[in-house]
């Protein structure tokens, strides 16, 4: 019995896992131009922001009932706490017939934490969901010296 | 009973908290920057006036004080940054020196700022003015940064000749 009942756990897991899947498509690098202070005396004056569909998000849950959410969070891999990246859907993507996906359209950007942070809900499959990034804080005061941070999308189906 | 209970269990973790993450990457450099701007950096003219009696020394009330330095600094994490000033053109004064005195920061600026020496006697040989400067910017413009304050000094009556000298002064922000 307890064989039976290890086996139905270890089929349960497999399916959640091959249960839908997220895929995150472009990653987003970028210099500050030496030249973007002009006069000596001043700080940056700038954001940095990404195009409109730097990361494209494609979401398969073979279950065609199933409601979805999108979580989103960073995790430092070398980062400066004055340098905050802001992130924001810009579209829609594509859905297959009976599709959903809320907010709608262009979201207000916000302040990626550490922690997960609600970000897409939805219903069946969707491809090329733009994602937009901006990096504000810049400052001569942060050292000069390139930093890094991973982007964390996680779907929950529900 | 048991084991329903514990499939049960199961099913549900499976239906409500069934998760799958997916990662991109977000990089961004910052360069190192140096800048240096003299405000008001036009033509002073400093001198000595001719004493009314007879055994005085000369009149040495002159000085101009209209110049502001501004900086921006950007470096990497331990680096450090120096102002100095030089006399590069002019013939180096004979019988009198030319005095630089820079005050203490003042403005909109922030970050690590350097500290002063606030006298130096100016010759052809670069000195510092400031030093231990990091990341930091002074505020653009006038009444922002350091303000400086140009005077002449005898330091040999004797060789003081008549005389008209013009100098330039050169400020350079360099890596220590």
């Amino acid at each position: 019995m307890k064989t039976m009942l290890f086996s139905i756990i270890l089929l349960l897991s497999t399916i959640c896992v091959e249960a839908q899947s997220i895929n995150a498509i472009g990653s987003w690098s970028v210099s500050v131009p030496s030249n973007t202070i002009s006069e000596a005396g001043n700080d940056y004056n700038i954001n940095l922001t990404s195009v409109t569909n730097q990361t494209m998000i494609e979401i398969n849950v073979p279950s065609t009932t199933a409601n979805w959410r999108v979580d989103v969070d960073k995790q430092d891999s070398f980062w400066n706490n004055s340098l905050s990246l802001w992130i924001r859907k810009t579209g829609d993507g594509i859905g297959i017939l009976g599709s959903s996906i809320s907010p709608i359209g262009t979201i207000p950007f916000f302040r990626l934490a550490n922690m997960g942070q609600p970000f897409i809900t939805g219903v069946k499959n969707y491809v090329g969901i733009p994602v937009q990034y901006e990096i504000r804080g810049l400052s001569v005061l942060i050292p000069a010296s390139t930093y890094n941070t991973t982007v964390v999308y996680t779907i929950t189906e529900y | 009973m048991k084991y329903s209970l514990i499939i049960a269990f199961c099913l549900c973790q499976w239906v409500g908290f069934c998760q799958t993450t997916t990662n991109t990457n977000v990089g961004v450099s910052l360069p190192s920057i140096a800048l240096l701007d003299i405000e008001n950096s036009g033509s002073i003219n400093l001198g000595f006036s001719a004493p009314t009696e007879g055994g005085s020394p000369l009149i040495n009330n002159s000085s101009n004080n209209s110049a502001w330095l501004n900086f921006t600094s950007a470096l990497g994490v331990g680096g450090s940054r120096n102002v100095s000033a030089y006399i590069s053109s002019g013939i180096t004064p004979s019988g009198y020196a030319i005095i630089l005195e820079t005050a203490t920061y003042s403005g909109a600026g922030g970050g690590q700022l350097g500290y002063r020496l606030p006298f130096v006697s100016l010759s052809n040989m670069p000195q510092k003015v400031i030093d231990n400067i990091g990341g930091a910017f002074t505020g653009n413009g006038l009444g922002n940064g350091y303000n400086l304050r140009y005077s002449l000094a005898i330091t040999n009556y004797g060789a003081l000749r008549k005389e008209n000298s013009t100098f330039t002064i050169t400020y350079t922000l360099t890596d220590n």
